[in-house]
């Protein structure tokens, strides 16, 4: 009986190990498609390894080299549908100009080919961009080496979608007791496939409006610009910059179901309480919010009636950021002696 | 009793690893996939005692290098499309010259390995290169001591994969039904089955989906999953143009060409149902080019027309990848000095 429990037991070990041996490493597509919208990067920016070397030789009829930099869109922007390219530059910079002459100075995000996540290309697109540089004076300064930092930068537009399905209660007094089908709660959200993210949805119904406090943060890792101010990257530009500059959203539409809703307070206007659909926000420690109103109209009411109803919140943000790439580079001249 | 235990073990993983089994391989009859499979490219193998393991100095010993190279892979490589060179120690202390040493070529084409229509495998064949060249001897000067060498054959063959999988194409492609023959929207791991024929460059993860009413999207990886290097110019310069040329040496020249492949869709350019194909990340724009692959990996994206005029269908879509690739193999050579005669 003792040896008959043993083998069953043995038996049930192997089959444990026999599922578990067997279990799909696949996952789930549902699962991957949701995932197309979440992350928190959009364009990520990183020096192809090699190109350049860590140190570069440079002889008097050989100081050429080429700079190469892998141009990821981990992000759902642009969405699959939308025929618009990302735009934008991505520069170098980080090196004595009278030394290193780079051809060409910058180069077009949209002449890249960066579409956003999809269902065929789960990664998001990439391709490679192609500097050329050549050493010029180095061996006259009487130098052995000159050690710069390269520096990629992309400065780019880029667009957030963010939708959460939110509870409108058209009698959130009622002294009635009446059954509902959802109850007005708050909504915090993690990310959308994007470096700029609605992050919480809170949410509170009174009499005559519903209200909604959108928390916006800069989830990814680079700096958040005003996106008509993105050519002021250009590190060789005449403009820089400016503290008006940076750290801005611009809030093109809240809306719950097909209606847009009235929200403040905004940054760049001249009455920063005036309610209105769209404007800049401000993030202050990379983050910022702002409220916003669906008023009850008077005849009509809601747009479920007197009863409360689910209905979708959608926030769509726009915006320019940032995004750099550092290589230190060693060019060492070798000696004709 | 212990006899019975190790039994019960054995039976279930006998289980285990027949339950494990893919579900998508042949279990007898006509192979039911286009290509045998695998990273193989040519296999590279020292004859036996060419070169010696152990060999005498003062001009006591005469050897040669024999190196046999193997057709592993489903591309046919003809000899011209081969460069061999021998390098890691001077020919000219084993008194022959660097120019016998580099830029030599097999004796035979090498065929591919092969599978016919019922599923039987028939071998790639085998090839020689003897160094040196032109039929002369490694014969060792005198050394002062005993003194090991390292001798390294470096190959690089002109190769090609050959891919192809299926695209779905529906007469409506945003209503699907459950019936229909397949399904347009492949997605993630999921996605088409992509077959390649064996060799270094792999096509993967093919996946199709539906972008408008008569317009479809596809995208695969190209993988180096070899342990070899691969090179490809613009102009598509092959071993025979020399060594140096196909598989630089030059560290500038090199990062040129490294990790580049020439990519090729074919089959549905010239099929009437698909009236346009554009793929990005080729460098020419259109359905073939260079593309450089970074950390062995490149995504491309094609988009294709679809005519209005069509039924539900399943199309074959080729993938050819030309490459050149670099392989070596080093064996060491101890050379005894042999003591003078009092």
């Amino acid at each position: 009986m003792i040896k008959l429990k043993k083998i069953i037991f043995a038996l049930l070990i192997i089959s444990i190990l026999l599922a578990s041996g067997c279990k799909k490493t696949q996952k789930d597509p549902k699962k991957q498609l949701e995932e197309l919208k979440t992350g928190a990067e959009g364009i990520s920016l990183s020096f192809v390894p090699d190109f350049p070397p860590d140190t570069i030789h440079i002889e008097p009829n050989v100081k050429n080299f080429e700079a190469m930099i892998e141009i990821k869109n981990k992000g759902a922007y642009p969405a699959a549908d939308d025929p618009r390219k990302i735009e934008g530059k991505l520069y170098l910079s980080g090196y004595d100009k009278n030394l290193v002459e780079m051809a060409p100075e910058n180069l077009d995000l949209n002449s890249l080919l960066l579409p956003s996540k999809s269902p065929v290309n789960l990664q998001g697109g990439s391709d490679v961009a192609a500097f050329k540089a050549e050493v010029q004076n180095l061996d006259s300064l009487n130098v052995e080496k000159y050690e710069p930092v390269l520096m990629a930068t992309a400065c780019y537009k880029y667009e957030t979608t963010a939708t959460a399905s939110v509870c409108i209660d058209p009698n959130p007094y009622s002294t009635i007791k009446e059954k509902k089908v959802c109850q007005v709660h708050d909504v915090t959200l993690s990310s959308q496939g994007a470096p700029v993210a609605v992050v919480k949805i809170e949410e509170a119904a009174f009499s005559a409006k519903t209200q909604f406090k959108v928390t916006i943060r800069n989830v990814g890792t680079g700096d958040v610009l005003k996106d008509d101010q993105i050519d002021k990257c250009n590190p060789f530009g005449t403009s820089r910059l400016g503290r008006e500059d940076v750290d801005k959203v611009y809030i093109e539409r809240i809306a719950v179901g097909q209606q847009e809703l009235q929200c403040w307070p905004f940054v760049d206007v001249t009455d920063s309480s005036a309610k209105q659909q769209s404007g800049f926000i401000r993030l202050v420690n990379n983050e910022g919010s702002v409220i916003c109103e669906l008023e009850k109209k008077d005849q009509e009411g809601y747009a479920g009636g007197n009863t409360a109803y689910i209905t979708p919140l959608t926030v769509r943000l726009k915006y320019g950021y940032k995004a750099i790439a550092e290589k230190k580079l060693q060019i060492k001249v070798v000696s004709q002696k | 009793m212990k006899k019975y235990y190790a039994l019960v073990l054995l039976v279930c993983l006998v289980l285990l690893v027949s339950a494990c089994k893919k579900s998508g391989a042949a279990t007898g009859g006509a192979p039911r996939t286009p290509f045998i499979g695998g990273t193989s490219g040519l296999t590279i193998n020292f004859e036996k005692d060419s070169p010696p393991e152990e060999v005498t100095d003062d001009e006591s010993f005469a050897f040669n290098v024999i190196v046999r190279l193997k057709n592993d892979g489903e591309a046919k490589v003809p000899k011209n499309d081969i460069r061999l060179k021998l390098v890691g120690f001077d020919p000219q202390d084993f008194g022959s010259d660097f120019e016998a040493a580099r830029d030599h070529q097999p004796e035979d084409d090498l065929d591919s390995k092969k599978r016919d229509a019922e599923g039987n495998i028939v071998e790639g064949t085998t090839t020689f290169a003897t160094f040196p060249k032109g039929g002369s001897n490694f014969i060792p000067r005198k050394f002062p001591g005993n003194t090991e060498f390292t001798f390294r054959a470096d190959v690089c063959y002109k190769y090609k994969t050959e891919s192809n999988t299926k695209l779905c194409v529906l007469k409506d492609m945003i209503n699907i039904r459950d019936d229909s023959i397949c399904s347009p929207s492949g997605v993630g791991t999921s996605g088409r089955t992509v077959y390649s024929s064996s060799a270094p460059v792999q096509v993967q993860n093919f996946r199709q989906s539906v972008v408008g009413k008569d317009k479809i999207s596809f995208s695969f990886d190209i993988v180096l999953s070899g342990n070899v290097d691969i090179f490809q110019s613009r102009e598509r310069k092959t071993p025979a143009l020399g060594f140096d040329v196909a598989c630089p040496r030059d560290a500038r020249d090199r990062r040129l060409v490294e990790s580049n492949v020439w990519v090729e869709i074919t089959e549905i350019p010239v099929d009437p149902i698909f009236t346009t194909l554009k793929c990005g990340g080729l460098d020419g724009g259109g359905y073939s080019g260079i593309v450089k692959l970074v950390s062995n990996k490149r995504t491309i994206t094609c988009t294709a027309d679809l005519t209005p005029d069509r039924s539900d269908l399943e199309k074959v879509v080729g993938i050819n990848l030309e490459y050149n690739v670099l392989d070596n193999k080093e064996t060491s050579v101890l050379v005894k000095h042999l003591a003078e005669s009092p």
